[in-house]
């Protein structure tokens, strides 16, 4: 136990993956009083396994954040979305500044901030650490990542918020829709490619890894006003990583795209997929209808003959094809974090829980 | 004018299913919306064409012959009881109520006021688990051995409330809320177990992932499976000496019969799903019921039933302890 007992802990984004396990947890292990603030109830399935408060909320209401804060010590605050850059900025960024506001005046002792590696862009440098510069780079996630922990930093300097902020990596394990169930549904329907045979670092963190820095990060002394890159203990490379996936499916060899091809293939299917996805309107009646929607296939079956896996965008080809190191040491000297899982070890609890849950 | 009908509870299921049934029938004045956020029912009576909206059951009382309780379970019971002391029939969604202390109040208020009470266990009224129970009841696949059960989707119910995942509103998860059906269907079918063996993945909350062994008379075997996390098989598989029965747990349409290795599938009815038409056979016969006084097709009994087999289900659970770490993510243990 880490020191929860007790204590009253609010936890945004608790629904989901990161957040909900990180709810689990303090509750179970940790005898924490958690409350977790519910957007969506169908959601709610997972964290309600666990002796946890559910208060029905929304980030983006102040009032409804501001009631969930009343008399909670510690803030997690692990909401973050993708897809639109509406959603992104709404939920992502004025969400967090909602959090913050209502911390400020609630006066909590303390708020994690679940940041992410996204806001060094898809590729940091070699060695890159906590104090590699932020990269705006038009993804709506990752600008939206960016200009959150800016606010986080803002409340730090101006409001003295304690803030700690997580970035994790990539993270996997079960639940982990980005780094597990992809992969997995893309592998059984023979759409899942590696870049550059998979040659590319690969520095993941295991979800309970993660959660282990995120408790200490919500009650370690010194850690306070930093940023903290969170990883597992080695790096490998992707093909070693989702080599494991391959082979409990059964599949003896991934196919691969070249990053040096892609590049130039990806912006054009790109471009194709996202005037397909503006304009999708189809009329209503024929002949028109089933010209519109043959014109609609043709095009997709181009980008697919230009370049065959439509899950892969330009920021994921930097990130898998990407070499090098990251520094993570900082979350060693100060949390005092070790990752207890590793992959292997990681990777049989996720086989287990993908075939419990009938995924594969 | 047929009878007089509120609808309490203006959630997800009233919207979905017990406002179009009841505008369908013929014999079914729709009189009255009553929710306790009133705007709420004033927005659904303007889209159904309802007449009257009320923040109470008392309001109504005077105005309609039997209600519809559509609320979360936890107001069920006070609210069954002031319908039945104003003479009201009454149509109870699933669960009857929370607890076997809760359906007794139920009953007892129902028998007292010698009104009908029947009980939502909705797909009962599925054309081909009648079937089923008919083919049964004939003894179609000679003595049966082993029941095998899947039920599992990940949970998408536009609910208002999330009263299902809350457990300050409710005692149980996935086997209270969405079990209960197959539950009652077993139990329709074979009777009620002599004994369970019972797994979940509750960690201190509400369980979505649920494992159950039971026996029932005659030597049946049974194994239940219940997600509200995962898709799974979604099927009711009865083997015996004659042959095997399979009956979709989601689809009304049709039932799988296999017999010396040839396997027929019968269609019993042109639709795959069709939740108002379930529904309105559901009102059809709490109506007839309410004509003739007699019993409906799902009693207080059989609601009762189902409640008092998973209140053990979870005594059973609540004799082991929590576990130190947290285990995998719905595993059950």
């Amino acid at each position: 136990m880490v020191g929860y007992s007790g204590r009253r802990i609010l936890i945004t984004g608790g629904t989901g993956f990161v957040g909900g396990r990180l709810a689990e947890r303090l509750a179970l292990e940790e005898r924490a009083k958690v409350r977790v603030l519910v957007h969506d109830w169908p959601k709610a399935v997972w964290v309600s396994r666990a002796d946890v408060e559910l208060v029905q909320g929304d980030v983006r209401d102040m009032d409804l954040v501001t009631k969930a804060m009343r008399g909670c010590e510690i803030v997690f605050h692990c909401v973050g979305v993708g897809g639109t850059p509406d959603n992104c900025r709404s939920i992502n960024v004025e969400g967090t500044r909602n959090v913050l506001k209502a911390a400020v005046d609630a006066g909590v002792e303390r708020v994690v901030y679940l940041s992410s590696i996204a806001v060094h862009g898809p590729n940091p440098p070699n060695n890159a650490d906590e104090r590699d510069e932020f990269r705006l780079t038009g993804s709506p996630y990752g600008d939206s990542k960016v200009m959150a922990e800016r606010l986080v930093w803002q409340f730090w300097q101006e409001h003295r918020l304690p803030v700690v902020v997580v970035r994790p990596t990539f993270v996997w394990g079960p639940r982990s829709a980005g780094f597990t169930l992809s992969p997995v549904n893309g592998m059984k329907h023979g759409r899942w490619f590696l870049v550059d045979s998979g040659s590319g670092a690969c520095h993941a963190v295991y979800i309970d890894n993660l959660v282990d820095a995120l408790l200490l990060a919500g009650v370690t002394p010194g850690a306070v006003g930093e940023a903290f890159l969170i990883t597992d203990e080695k790096r490998c490379t992707w093909a070693e990583f989702f080599g494991y996936y391959a082979r409990m499916l059964g599949v003896r060899k991934l196919p691969s795209v070249r990053s040096d091809v892609a590049r130039f293939a990806l912006p054009v299917t790109e471009y194709i997929n996202g005037a397909l996805a503006r304009f999708d309107y189809i009329p209503a009646h024929e002949p028109a209808r089933i010209l519109v929607r043959s014109v609609r296939w043709g095009l997709r079956v181009t980008a697919r003959w230009i370049f065959p896996d439509d899950s892969l965008d330009s920021w994921d080809l930097l990130k898998y094809a990407r070499q090098g190191q990251l520094d993570t040491s900082k979350a060693r000297t100060v949390l005092g974090y070790t990752p207890r899982f590793s992959l292997p070890e990681g990777m049989r609890e996720t086989e287990a829980w993908l075939r419990d849950q009938r995924v594969i | 004018m047929g009878v007089r009908l509120a609808i309490v509870g203006c959630g997800a299921v009233a919207e979905m299913g017990h406002i179009p049934a009841a505008r369908r029938l013929e014999n079914v004045f729709l009189a009255a919306l009553v929710d306790s956020d009133k705007a709420r029912a004033e927005h659904l009576a303007e889209q159904f064409e309802v007449p009257k909206v009320f923040s109470s059951l008392t309001e109504v009382a005077d105005e309609v012959d039997a209600v519809v309780l559509a609320t979360p379970p936890h107001v069920r019971p006070a609210l069954a009881e002031q319908a039945f002391s104003a003479g009201l029939h009454v149509l109870c969604e699933k669960p009857l109520a929370n607890s076997i202390a809760d359906c007794r109040i139920i009953l007892d208020a129902g028998r007292r006021a010698k009104r009908v009470l029947a009980v939502a266990h909705t797909y009962r009224h599925m054309p081909n688990r009648i079937q089923a129970h008919l083919l049964l009841q004939e003894k179609a696949l000679g003595t049966v051995f082993t029941v095998d059960v899947e039920q599992g989707d990940p949970a998408d119910w536009p609910t208002r409330t999330g009263y299902s995942v809350r457990r300050d509103w409710t005692p149980g998860g996935v086997l209270l809320n969405e079990g209960i059906h197959s539950l009652d269907a077993l139990f329709w079918w074979f009777g009620t177990p002599l004994n369970l063996e019972y797994q979940d993945d509750a960690i201190g909350g509400l369980e979505s992932n649920v494992r159950i062994k039971m026996d029932f008379i005659g030597g049946i075997s049974c194994k239940f499976r219940l997600s509200r996390t995962c898709k799974l098989r979604n099927r009711i598989v009865i083997e015996g000496e004659a042959g095997s029965l399979s009956v979709p747990v989601w689809d009304q349409s049709r039932f799988f019969l296999t017999r010396n290795g040839r396997t027929i599938t019968h269609n019993v009815t042109s639709r795959k799903w069709d939740f108002v038409a379930m529904m309105g056979e559901q009102l059809r016969d709490f109506v007839v019921s309410i004509e003739t006084m007699g019993a409906p097709r799902v009693t207080g009994d059989d609601g009762m039933r189902v409640v008092d087999f998973i209140e053990k289900c979870y005594a059973a659970k609540h004799q082991r302890r929590l576990p130190e770490r947290a285990p995998i993510p719905g595993l059950t243990w």
